[in-house]
């Protein structure tokens, strides 16, 4: 479980004149499942979309495996990025493809596999997160929380290392937001796979998450353990965890 | 700050903006050209793109042309009054057609209607996250998206235009022999005869090719440039149609230049 995948440090992104990360350092070990949390706006889904050169640091380093990530482009970009499964808010399927198509796209566009092989493992994964025989549905016949697994299925498809889940609970009801939790732990133990969970849903953290970072302000301000986190006295953590006001002093109320 | 500063402030913007504009196009063209070897990859969206520009632009493209014919047989006869023999009034109406009327009418009806369908589909796929999906697909937007519209839109349109011509030659005809007194279907087919020159057709075809690549190229720059929501959409639908008709109105006077003042002289 210690053994470091990912490590970030001084990690930095303005948007004009609006600083969004300032300095981060943090790693992502092999296998957690780590928690991405923070308040609306503080750059949670900014930091991972680095991690798969979506956007450019402006100060700072992210390597894996030793391999630096900042600054790669072309083949290496498209190369480093196939190692990752990305799981977007919305889901972001394509509107103009049927759910199997949506699924296979990636294998489809970066493998050899023939139609037939495609539709093998569009089939399997879409069983994985418990939709089978979808394939020929359009998007717009589904509801949130399929759209959710379905975009689950297509991150999976390419069977990357690591899956980044951008605040999969957002918009979805407690039962299919607890489905969803189910399949982040299924997905870890089917596949033994590394997962980064961005959410501010405290239920689905206590539910998957090993370990969890907390940002603030565009500043880590908590790295620990889920146990630790909850145990924290930090005010900032309590107050999030909690889901309190704080105050400006410091304290929770 | 005075009135005058403050307009020097808000024209240097507005040149800023325009230069960006221009560097974003540039480099989107040589992108696509850089990914043109790839395209047999996309074959299927290169097809669908074809229909889309193709077949689905030919209603409007139908009614325009026929008219577009008609009304300059009109106003052909008109100005001709006695001073000009019937026989020229083919070949007026054909040149006119083939070489300014059928690729500029064309461009501008099937350009608008293409540009804002191409900016409004890649638009809300970029505030969707949908380009960054294809993105963590490994699968470059570029080549997925606009490769296949971009060469799509440069065959399709000389196509359109050479059906367009014809649907407003054969309206031309059709009004000139109802309407003008005197006027014959073999004065008229000797008037177009006597004036045929190849290089017309191949100039007007040439300036479709043109039109066919601005048209989809302001429609995917506005597009992947799509900010916020559907208001960000909306802007880039509107500046793609705008920024299409300009440019295709420009480059037609360059093109008019260079074809009819340089190379046909």
């Amino acid at each position: 479980m210690s053994d470091t995948l990912i490590s970030i440090r001084g990690l930095e992104k303005a948007f004009g004149e609006q600083a969004v990360l300032r300095g981060i350092d943090m790693d992502v070990h092999r296998g957690e499942t780590l928690a991405i949390l923070g308040g609306s706006g503080t750059g949670k889904s900014v930091l991972v979309k680095h991690l798969v050169g979506l956007l450019d640091a402006d100060a700072g380093s992210i390597t894996m495996d030793e391999g630096e990530v900042v600054g790669l482009g072309g083949k290496h970009l498209y190369a480093h990025r196939r190692r990752f499964g990305y799981l977007f808010q919305g889901a972001a399927l394509f509107d103009s493809l049927d759910v199997g198509e949506n699924v296979g796209l990636g294998l489809k566009e970066n493998t050899s596999k023939s139609d037939d092989e495609i539709n093998a493992i569009v089939a399997e994964k879409l069983a994985l997160v418990g939709l089978e025989g979808i394939e020929d549905k359009r998007v717009a016949e589904l509801s949130g929380g399929m759209k959710k697994r379905v975009g689950l299925a297509r991150a999976i498809a390419m069977e990357p290392e690591v899956i980044i889940y951008d605040e999969p609970t957002t918009g979805l009801d407690p039962v299919t937001s607890a489905v969803i939790g189910e399949l982040i732990l299924s997905m870890k133990k089917s596949l033994a796979i590394t997962s980064l969970v961005v959410t501010h849903d405290i239920p689905l953290v206590k539910r998957v998450a090993d370990r969890a970072v907390l940002l603030h302000e565009g500043k880590l301000i908590f790295q620990g353990t889920v146990a630790e986190l909850f145990a924290s006295e930090h005010p900032r953590v309590r107050a999030f965890v909690t889901g309190t006001v704080p105050v400006s002093n410091g304290e929770a109320q | 700050m005075t009135p005058l500063r403050s307009t020097g402030i808000y024209l240097g913007r507005q040149v800023i903006a325009l230069l960006e504009d221009v560097g974003a196009l540039a480099r989107l063209q040589g992108q696509v050209f850089r990914f043109t070897p790839q395209l047999f990859r996309s074959s299927r969206l290169f097809m669908e793109q074809m229909l889309e520009i193709g077949n689905r632009s030919l209603p409007l493209v139908f009614v325009v042309s026929i008219f577009s014919g008609a009304v300059t047989a009109v106003q052909a006869s008109y100005q001709f009054q006695a001073w000009v023999p019937l026989v020229l009034l083919g070949s007026t109406v054909f040149r006119s057609v083939v070489i300014e009327l059928g690729p500029v009418l064309t461009a501008l009806v099937v350009g608008g209607r293409v540009s804002a369908a191409i900016a409004a589909e890649i638009g809300t796929m970029k505030v969707t996250e949908q380009v960054d999906a294809l993105e963590t697909l490994s699968i470059h937007p570029v080549r997925y998206l606009v490769l296949p519209r971009f060469w799509a839109g440069v065959i399709m349109l000389p196509v359109i235009t050479v059906i367009a011509d014809i649907l407003a030659i054969m309206g031309a005809y059709v009004v000139a022999l109802l309407t003008i007194p005197n006027m014959t279907s073999h004065l008229f087919l000797e008037g177009i005869r006597l004036q045929f020159y190849a290089h017309d057709v191949f100039s007007g075809l040439l300036k479709a090719v043109f039109f066919g690549a601005i048209m989809t190229m302001t429609g995917a720059v506005f597009g992947l440039r799509a900010q916020g929501g559907a208001e960000g959409v909306g802007q880039a639908t509107m500046k793609a149609v705008v920024a299409s008709c300009l440019l295709i109105l420009v480059l037609d006077y360059f093109l008019a230049t260079v074809l009819f003042q340089v190379i046909f002289e």
